[in-house]
């Protein structure tokens, strides 16, 4: 294998468990261990564990930061009346208004901590150079817990059942402040955990029950839950505006919708496919897509290898936990 | 397994059936007297992953060696089957029209794809035995 990329800490727990390794966003990531559907199941009916080690972690201390700067010219949405322990879903602007990466900014007393995608860890720490906000990068490494039996199995190491969704909380597991958030990317409850001991969290959290789930799984659930991915949804061309019009479809025969794809209705274009795939969950053909007018029930075509395959534009997200 | 010819069973524990011929581009070809049977490989399908769709040739098509045969998708990937073999497509499995993953649960038997009465025999002789494609795959996996 020459494939070259950095390797999280968990290289080499995801070479034990025989992982199929692909290079993602400068990494060196698990994009399976045993098979997506499987993976993408346990995570809808179990629990499963994902290595989020690459996702870029930016420290912002509160102290000299211009707030009103922040807010004003690099995010789309405020952060100033967060309260302590609570996440926000933000992305920051370019001067073109388009989206440099969509982030998670969590609020401590004296900081916001940024979560930023793996493939634009570089992009934002230039950015924020640029608009002169200081930073440092914590060493703490993620993983995320996701699945219906998360707060169970999380429980063989702490108590996370007063975390609510979006929030937040430091707690002492294994001799070190572990920051556990009720976050992820899978539509499903679960936790986003950030620790310096990642391989033993790791370890300990599969020997609970978890089940190993790579990028392929990731991917689906994601998309089920019409979930962005930067690069996909979003990019530095296309802006908070723009990215409203993001719409559902469900092909009506089994050919399987990928990014770039063009949307048909009649003869006429009317947008492209920004991600596509297989729902394990709803055993359909789904896909994300930019379409210039969005009617939920319309029928349209996908091109797909110079044929056109009928789909029907239905609302996101494709799947919704039942609480 | 099946009638794995416990020899050619490599290391990385896939399947490489001796009665079989190969192609660089993964797919395997069964001849029957002047028909032939092509599906793709155990390696082919461990590499796709999770098969959801499977596009296959009309019936009395013919094919040339080399030219496209079907189009096999797995949840990530999109691949093109070529024919390792010319001939008239004389019967496709419609199996796999509602279950396209017997081909990642059986590869070389129940998985097959399409059966062609050949045009050439000779054109065999261009196919891998099993050992020689043993040899290709791990030779590419070393790339």
């Amino acid at each position: 294998m020459t494939a070259e990329g950095k390797r999280t800490e968990l290289y080499a727990e995801h070479l034990k468990l025989k992982a199929k390794i692909v290079p993602f966003g400068g990494w060196l990531m698990p994009v399976l261990y045993t098979s997506v559907i499987e993976e993408h199941n346990a995570v809808r009916e179990r629990v499963g564990l994902f290595d989020i080690g690459h996702m870029g972690l930016l420290d912002i201390p509160k102290a000299g930061l211009d707030l009103k700067h922040l807010e004003e010219h690099c995010l789309t949405r405020k952060i100033a009346d967060l309260e302590a322990g609570q996440i926000r879903y933000n992305r920051l602007l370019n001067e073109r208004q388009g989206i440099v990466d969509d982030i998670l900014v969590y609020n401590y007393p004296d900081k916001y901590l940024f979560v930023v995608n793996a493939s634009n860890t570089d992009k934002v720490k230039n950015y924020l150079k640029e608009h002169q906000i200081v930073y440092s990068e914590p060493k703490k490494k993620g993983i995320a817990l996701q699945g219906p039996l998360a707060e169970k199995t999380m429980s063989a190491l702490c108590s996370t059942a007063e975390i609510k969704y979006y929030r937040f909380k430091e707690i002492e597991v294994f001799g070190e402040m572990v920051l556990i958030s009720r976050t992820g990317y899978t539509g499903e409850d679960g936790f986003e955990i950030y620790t310096e001991q990642a391989v033993l969290f790791w370890q300990k959290l599969l020997t609970a029950g978890a089940q190993p789930c790579g990028l392929g799984a990731r991917d689906t659930l994601r998309l089920e839950a019409a979930m962005p991915l930067y690069g996909h949804e979003l990019s530095d061309e296309i802006t908070d505006e723009q990215s409203k019009k993001l719409a559902g479809l469900e092909m009506l025969d089994k050919a399987v919708p990928r990014e770039k794809y063009r949307v048909f209705t009649n003869e006429k274009e009317i947008g492209y496919i920004t991600s596509g795939t297989f729902s394990p969950t709803l055993k359909k053909a789904i896909a994300m897509a930019y379409l210039d007018s969005v009617k939920l029930g319309e029928r349209v075509d996908v091109e797909v290898r110079g044929n056109r395959h009928p789909a029907v534009v239905v609302s996101l997200p494709f799947y919704k936990r039942k609480k | 397994m099946k009638k794995s010819n416990k020899d050619l069973d490599d290391k990385m524990g896939e399947d490489f059936p001796a009665d079989l011929r190969y192609s660089k581009e993964h797919e395997w070809v069964k001849i029957e007297g002047d028909k032939a049977i092509v599906g793709i490989t155990d390696h082919a399908q461990s590499e796709m992953g999770d098969i959801v769709f499977v596009e296959l040739p009309e019936l009395g098509r013919d094919i040339e060696q080399g030219a496209e045969l079907g189009v096999v998708e797995s949840v990530k990937t999109v691949s093109t089957v070529y024919a390792p073999i010319s001939g008239e497509v004389i019967t496709v499995n419609t199996d796999l029209d509602d279950s396209p993953e017997i081909i990642n649960s059986s590869p070389y038997e129940d998985g097959w794809m399409v059966k062609l009465a050949m045009s050439d025999i000779n054109e065999v002789d261009d196919l891998m035995t099993a050992a020689e494609y043993m040899e290709y795959i791990v030779e590419d996996d070393e790339e």
